[in-house]
């Protein structure tokens, strides 16, 4: 057992401090906006902070944290390429800049205004099975994180998700977005000394030499060119660039913080600054997943995912371990309260209230919202203990992602920026950019008997990189050829209203 | 080792960016946190507290 009654102490302590804080910040919501983008009043600072905190979750160390133990140095080009994404959505406003223009709420709402209904139905829709496809691991890889590190190994995990889970419930169904924001700030602060403490802790425990030898020996030149790596290579690199641009433009926890900026270009110096952390939030992790290499090779499949809780339960004395497993409650708290807010959110708004076309009041809405917190909350646990993933953590994060990514990058990207997109164009958009995914999804769980012509799809990086490439095809033929019969909408004179 | 040591580098300049960005949101951060309670609190007390009719001027109806 790693733990002590001291470390037992912070997380009780902080665990109460943090539930009743998103209590507190329950009194200062009044309406929809209030609930679902903290009623448009985030600033550059705490705007920022709620970024970091929400991209910042247990789930990301794990995911990032696995990539180091199995791809080396080599897995630091995601760093890289996550900066580059964040930056170039920062500086050009590209999508973010244009939604909070247009004062929406939910990503999908977009879809209405510049298509129709049935396509923000159909968004909505993809968007929620994306996401909540996505989110369904985060429960089991905290779990894993959280349990191991504590030295309860495989025993405590099922325990330890439900604890969380009520946790994360209890200030997310009532409060809203502002719980999330005010908790995000709190938890994004215990995060980084944890995180910088676990840093210094596990560079003590190794030398850069050991690490070196022991990626030379484990990897050889693949762990430290990621272009020489069978499992990343150049199509790795281009997925996680599309992936990644994709993510900072429209992957809706994200966006939301753009959504609840006080203007435009508040949105806009929120993700440019938040940009300069992202290499950092990846590489931190990554550098862990390599001093557990070091300290435990051999660990293979899901079995590579114990290995940096494995490490940082084992280098970390009475205490430290205590504040770290705090800092790691606090980000999967941060991320699942902003994650299930926004799911929720996105099937009562934009799927369920539309579809049973009745005028419902604001506060059916958030009720209804509320009861969906709950609901995807008992699925995360029933797919979290049931679910094997089919690639490393993070190729499966991402793969997910792209269901609803590579659609929307070019049904809200083109409909913001090109006169000539229609509603044809953006149905064949979302179905086209979610088909390769999905179908690496189905077809990874057949494993065998799979027709030649289809093994492309069996592949994350093939995958993920196609599903963008198709997208953007479904959305320019799909214009082109219906533009008589579907004229495109003009929403020029919206955009160019006062935000 | 030149390639051990070029991955080092950069996870060492971006660690300094990570943190340095940190403290600088968690400052500014705070700062906003702590405007909007005290805003939101007004808004609550002005909302709870019974409004004092203003009593007519001598010799207005």
């Amino acid at each position: 057992m790693n733990f002590t009654w001291l470390d037992w102490t912070i997380i009780i302590g902080y665990l109460s401090l943090t539930v009743a804080i998103g209590l507190y910040a329950k009194r200062f919501v009044d309406d929809l906006s209030g609930y679902l983008v903290a009623g448009r009043r985030l600033r550059v600072g705490l705007g920022t902070a709620t970024l970091i905190a929400t991209e910042l979750g247990t789930v990301t160390i794990m995911y990032m944290g696995q990539n180091g133990y199995t791809n080396g140095f080599s897995a630091m080009v995601v760093g890289l390429i996550l900066l580059t994404a964040y930056l170039l959505v920062g500086q050009t406003g590209f999508i973010i800049e244009g939604l909070r223009k247009l004062k929406v709420m939910t990503v999908p709402e977009f879809y209405e205004l510049r298509y129709n209904r049935p396509i923000r139905i159909l968004g909505g829709i993809i968007l929620f099975a994306g996401g909540v496809l996505n989110m369904g691991v985060f429960l089991k890889l905290d779990g894993v994180f959280l349990s191991h590190a504590m030295g309860f190994g495989d025993t405590g995990v099922t325990t330890i998700m439900i604890i969380m889970l009520v946790a994360v419930g209890l200030y997310t169904v009532f409060g809203g977005m502002l719980s999330v924001v005010f908790t995000d700030y709190m938890q994004f602060a215990v995060m980084s000394v944890g995180m910088l403490l676990a840093t210094i802790f596990a560079l003590k425990a190794v030398t850069i030499p050991q690490m070196a030898q022991a990626v030379t020996s484990s990897l050889g030149e693949s762990g430290f060119n990621p272009f020489a790596s069978v499992d990343l290579g150049w199509t790795f690199v281009i997925w996680m660039l599309l992936s990644n641009f994709a993510a900072a433009a429209l992957w809706a926890p994200g966006t939301a913080r753009a959504l609840s900026a006080e203007s435009p270009k508040t949105g806009k110096r929120v993700f440019t600054v938040a940009s300069f952390t992202f290499a950092g939030r990846a590489m931190i992790p990554m550098l862990w997943g390599i001093v557990a290499l070091t300290m435990f090779p051999g660990l293979t499949g899901e079995g590579s995912l114990s290995a940096v809780p494995r490490m940082l339960g084992a280098v970390l004395p009475t205490g430290v371990i205590g504040i770290l497993v705090a800092g790691m409650l606090a980000a999967s708290m941060s991320t699942y309260s902003a994650y299930l807010l926004t799911w929720a959110s996105v099937i009562t708004r934009d799927v369920i209230a539309l579809l049973f076309g009745a005028k419902l009041s604001e506060k059916a809405v958030m009720n209804i919202t509320r009861l969906w917190v709950v609901l995807i909350g008992i699925y995360l646990v029933i797919f979290g203990l049931f679910y094997t993933m089919p690639d490393i953590a993070l190729k499966y994060i991402f793969i997910t992602g792209n269901i609803y990514t590579a659609g929307a990058l070019s049904a809200i990207g083109f409909g913001l920026y090109w006169k000539k997109a229609n509603n044809v164009g953006a149905y064949t958009s979302l179905i086209t950019g979610a088909f390769a995914p999905t179908a690496f999804l189905i077809l990874s769980e057949v494993q065998s008997g799979i027709p030649s012509w289809l093994t492309v799809f069996a592949k994350s990086n093939y995958s993920g990189f196609i599903s963008f490439g198709l997208g953007a095809l479904g959305m320019v033929v799909g214009s082109l050829v219906s533009q008589k019969f579907s004229p495109p909408k003009d929403i020029t004179a919206l955009l160019k209203q006062e935000a | 080792m030149a390639l051990t040591w070029f991955w080092m580098g950069l996870f060492f300049f971006f660690g300094v960016v990570f943190w340095g960005v940190s403290v600088w949101a968690m400052i500014f951060g705070g700062r906003d946190l702590i405007e909007i309670i005290t805003t939101e609190n007004a808004k609550i007390k002005a909302r709870t507290q019974p409004q004092v009719k203003a009593r007519p001027a001598p010799g207005v109806e």
